[in-house]
């Protein structure tokens, strides 16, 4: 009948070898009996033989009966509890009175399908079935739904004893695609329990117990809070989730200009299974599955047409949670990148020009469909007469600058220009001392001697871990070792610069740093072949070089991200003259019906504060002025990625690390998790009766030994 | 050692002196004469006047001294004072157990001491027989003061250590005593309670009168003793371990079921038995005895 693993308190069970006490004191103290000559021994023969056997068990009677008290007194501490064999369910399942919070995981994890439901609807089912163990009219009940942040349902108690509508409530719950955050849902509901005077305080977590929705442990438990814990664990014992984990995508796109597009996918469960990329609707390429986590780099694609693109990549076929099956990104159109050559050696001989190979890379002949780069060439001297109304500047070989030049470089990089130093024979340190070093350096190196090596040097790639050298990772795009460099200048970095290549003897090759908003960079060498080969490399990586240099300098200052998490709060691109727009819609790019959102447009600085968007996918914002004209915007949502990550809290005590100093009791269904809840009852009805038999033999063991001692003392007093 | 002029108390002696010690039943060629003649069959000599105690034969009263004085006096002839008194003591190892300042013994021969004097005080004459296993001593009566120093320096040499066999040595006194007398038993009696009633009838048959002193020493009377004990016998050496306390209830009821049963049975064949127990001065027992039997 005694289950001792279903102690309250198993561990004082063992409290019950203090039972032995009485043992060992009695063998302690006992004394031998003394010898004593006697005359009368005849009479204490007969005593002996008619009473001392009754004496002997009453002694041990009485120890028995003390070693029961003890034994007896630690099963009450340790508060055993048994089910009842019973077909009545009205006795085995007694209605219980709780005071409770019920915590309902709805977060996109808790999609997860098995056995024919998902998580969430097994959660809603146990929910459902515990408040039918609760009492009508005693039981209060709040209902949070736990997310990215606690979201209450039936908010305070005073509202909180109506069963019917708790049911409703949970019936009708519907799960999200936000992340989960059941720590703060936690601290929460203990927050709206304290200070509650209610019987049967019990915070119930319905949840997957993934590891991911525990970002720290709740606050440790108080003793004056007398909380009990029931977590119902609604999640697959072992999940397995095919998801699209992230994308690397480019923010912007140049017409004609060609882009790759990376997705880390995990395809467990998948093996067989494809990922198709789709751009505009129109699938690009569609790759086939390993069955584990790998890194897809999809071929280059080309972003053709105007205005903003969208685009998808997603697993094809049923998964267990297909929220995360696929992932959106968004492309914004983006003009040619404006650049400022400076020619510091300039040549009336085309092959002798500094700009020779620079000016073909960046605009190479032949593109169709449109230019990466809108390229205007100037001189030195004609810095001082010209705005920079460009995305980059560079500086070719250039000797020096006056300082008013130099100012306008500082304030054109410091507004988020980009600019690039690359150096020859012209350049020496003395014309950069008022920009490469000190407080207010502008450059992210020192200008240093010239160097000849004996021998011509090389490019030595390293890990190609720079953004700027992306485009070489796999062997793509040639080889940046290959080509000698038969001088460089030695470059001195700052503390902040980064060294994006070196050279075989570690001195610097590329070095980027930031100024304010902007970048700079500076090469250790010619941007012509005057002291390296690589501009006449076959394989175009002098090109591309160049263009990711420009590129990356100039990126950050037209960025903006249009992707967002589910749920995050939207930062959207202001509308220029919002007074003159009509109305704006919202549209699913997948197919929906279109929401005005006008009504969210603060039409005084442009900003449209539109809720959150609840579930993953691309959308469009189509505003329609006044004059007819219409603009769209496109953004995209995807959930968190770990909502992805299914792995669980491996066992219980991890459980109840997450819960320290806290009563936890575990149920895997609502079945566990009633009996849990007539536990309740059965142990105390238990805890009572043993504590009153621990006082009968108590009173038992104080009556006999003072019956035993009266006996003696009244025979003494006869005499 | 201590000397037998020990056991001859001054005060002790005084007071019993008082008393008269006198066989209850006729005694053979004792008053014989009383209901036809007092003076034939024996010395009938005139030997004192006593006062008249309630209880003495009407017949034994001197009217002349009555009508001289108004009191009523009993004549005393020596022959009705010649009364043979045998102590007999038991001195087997069991006497010879004591708790406290004297063994049950020396308890025993204070008692012969004071009965002794009184006895030769009143003109009879004592003796004593010791016994054990077996007849240790054997004094025949005398009626001599140094008579009674002789008993006591008997007593006081005894050393017991001998199991004793009461009911066979009644047995065996009674066959030795032929004249009909005061038999005096001083024991603890620790002996088959049937055999020593059976002995004890087979005196009464020889017509002896008899007075039992059932000497106990405190501990036997009263077991204070607590905790665990291994009782070992003094006589037999037989032991038993037990616990005091557990025990003593029953004990102590199964040593007055046996001072009770002796005082029946005995009472039955007009047996004086008295009971003492060491705690109580011997004088104060005797007193007591006397002035009871006195009071018959």
């Amino acid at each position: 009948m005694f289950d001792f693993s279903s102690f309250m308190n198993p561990t004082l069970v063992w409290l019950a070898v203090g039972a032995a006490a009485p043992i060992i004191i009695h063998l302690a103290t006992r004394n031998r009996p003394r010898n004593t000559p006697f005359p009368a021994v005849r009479f204490i023969l007969a005593s002996h033989r008619k009473s001392f056997t009754s004496f002997k068990l009453k002694q041990i009677l009485l120890l028995l009966l003390r070693m029961g008290a003890l034994a007896l007194f630690a099963v009450v501490l340790a508060r055993p509890w048994s089910k009842t064999e019973s077909t009545d369910t009205t006795l085995v399942r007694a209605k219980t009175t709780v005071t409770a919070v019920f915590l309902l995981d709805n977060s996109a994890s808790m999609g997860y399908r098995h056995g024919g439901k998902s998580s969430f609807d097994r959660a809603k089912e146990s929910a459902l079935a515990a408040v039918e163990a609760f009492t009508e009219g005693e039981s209060k009940v709040c209902l949070v739904l736990v997310g990215d942040k606690p979201t209450h349902i039936i908010r305070d108690f005073e509202h909180a004893a109506d069963m019917a509508h708790l049911k409703e409530r949970i019936k009708s719950a519907e799960i999200s695609a936000s992340a989960t955050d059941c720590t703060a849902a936690v601290n929460e509901a203990v927050r709206m329990l304290s200070g509650e005077k209610g019987v049967g305080k019990s915070i119930f977590l319905f949840t997957d117990l993934a590891a991911s929705a525990w970002p720290a442990p709740a606050k440790p438990g108080d003793d004056a809070d007398d909380i009990t814990f029931y977590i119902i664990d609604a999640g697959a014992e072992n999940p397995a989730n095919a998801a699209v984990l992230s994308l690397e995508t480019p923010s912007h796109a140049t017409p004609g200009a060609e882009y790759e597009i990376k997705a880390l996918v995990d395809g467990a469960s998948a093996a067989g299974k494809q990922v198709e990329l789709v751009i505009d609707g129109e699938r690009r390429n569609l790759s086939p599955l390993k069955g584990r986590r790998e890194e897809i780099l999809f071929p280059p694609v080309s972003i053709a047409g105007t205005g903003d693109h969208w685009g998808r990549v997603s697993i094809l076929g049923d998964s267990g949670l297909t929220v995360d099956d696929s992932r959106y990104f968004t492309i914004a159109e983006k003009p040619p990148l404006r650049v400022l050559l400076v020619n510091g050696d300039p040549s009336v001989n085309p092959r002798k020009d500094e700009l020779l190979y620079l000016r073909r890379a960046l605009n190479p002949p032949g593109i169709i469909g449109g230019r990466h780069f809108d390229v205007k060439e100037v001189r030195p001297e004609e810095l001082s007469n010209i705005e920079f109304d460009v995305s980059a500047v560079m500086l070719c070989n250039v000797n020096s600058l006056p300082a008013e030049v130099w100012n306008k470089l500082r304030n054109f990089v410091s507004s988020g220009g980009g600019l690039v130093v690359t150096v020859g024979d012209n350049v020496g340190s003395s014309g950069y001392e008022t920009v490469d070093r000190g407080a207010a350096a502008l450059l992210p190196c020192e200008i240093g001697g010239i160097i000849s090596p004996a021998e011509p040097t090389a490019i030595e790639p390293g890990s190609l871990s720079h953004p700027v050298l992306a485009q070489f990772r796999g062997g793509r795009n040639g080889d940046l070792a290959g080509e000698k460099y038969t001088k460089y200048i030695q470059l001195k970095p700052s503390k902040d610069a980064e060294v994006a290549i070196a050279f075989k003897d570690k001195s610097p090759a590329l070095i980027i740093g930031r100024y304010r908003t902007g970048k700079i960079a500076v090469y250790a060498s010619t941007c012509d072949q005057d002291w390296n080969s690589f501009p006449i490399q076959e394989g175009g990586a002098y090109v591309v070089l160049m263009s990711e240099i420009i590129k990356h300098l100039a990126g950050e200052a037209g960025s903006r991200a249009k992707t967002y998490k589910v749920a995050e709060v939207l930062q959207l691109p202001k509308y220029a003259n919002a007074e003159a727009i009509e109305r704006i819609y919202l549209v699913p790019v997948a197919g929906g019906s279109a929401e005005d959102v006008t009504k969210y447009l603060d039409r005084r600085n442009g900003i449209l504060n539109i809720p959150p968007m609840n579930y993953p996918g691309v959308f469009k914002l189509e505003a329609t002025r006044k004059d007819g004209r219409r603009e769209v915007t496109l953004f995209g949502t995807n959930i968190s990625p770990s909502e992805s990550a299914l792995e669980r809290l491996k066992n219980e005590d991890e459980v109840k690390a997450m819960l320290p100093g806290r009563v936890v009791k575990m149920a895997k269904d609502h079945n566990q998790l009633l009996d849990h809840l007539a536990r309740a009852e059965i142990i105390s009805e238990y805890a009572s009766h043993l504590a009153g038999i621990v006082l009968l033999v108590l009173l038992g063991e104080m009556f006999l030994s003072n019956h035993m001692r009266a006996r003696t003392e009244t025979s003494i007093q006869a005499e | 050692m201590a000397s037998p002029e020990q056991y001859l108390q001054p005060e002790v002696l005084a007071r019993v002196a008082r008393f008269d010690l006198k066989a209850k039943f006729l005694i053979e060629g004792f008053f014989t004469g009383l209901h036809r003649s007092p003076f034939k069959g024996f010395s009938s000599e005139f030997s004192e006047h006593r006062k008249y105690v309630i209880g003495d034969d009407l017949k034994g009263i001197d009217w002349k001294v009555y009508s001289r004085t108004d009191k009523y006096y009993i004549k005393r002839y020596e022959a009705e004072t010649n009364m043979e008194c045998h102590l007999v003591v038991d001195a087997s190892a069991s006497m010879g157990y004591g708790s406290g300042a004297m063994t049950k013994l020396q308890y025993a021969t204070y008692f012969c001491a004071a009965l002794s004097f009184l006895i030769v005080s009143q003109q009879d004459t004592v003796g004593l027989i010791t016994f054990d296993d077996a007849i240790r001593a054997i004094l025949p009566p005398k009626n001599k003061r140094k008579h009674i120093v002789h008993i006591l320096k008997i007593l006081n040499d005894t050393k017991p250590g001998r199991q004793a066999r009461v009911s066979e040595l009644l047995h065996k006194v009674a066959s030795l005593i032929d004249r009909r007398g005061l038999v005096v038993v001083m024991s603890d009696l620790l002996d088959d309670p049937d055999d020593v009633l059976d002995a004890f009838a087979h005196l009464r048959y020889k017509g002896h009168d008899i007075i039992v002193f059932n000497i106990l020493d405190e501990a036997e009377a009263k077991f204070p003793f607590t905790g665990p004990r291994r009782f070992v016998d003094v006589e037999t050496g037989e032991a038993v371990v037990t616990d005091s306390g557990s025990i003593r209830a029953s004990y102590l009821e199964a040593v007055s079921s046996f001072i009770e049963r002796y005082r029946t049975e005995l009472y039955k064949h007009h047996i004086d038995f008295h009971n003492v127990d060491t705690s109580t001065s011997f004088d104060k027992a005797l007193m007591a005895y006397l002035l009871k039997r006195s009071g018959r």
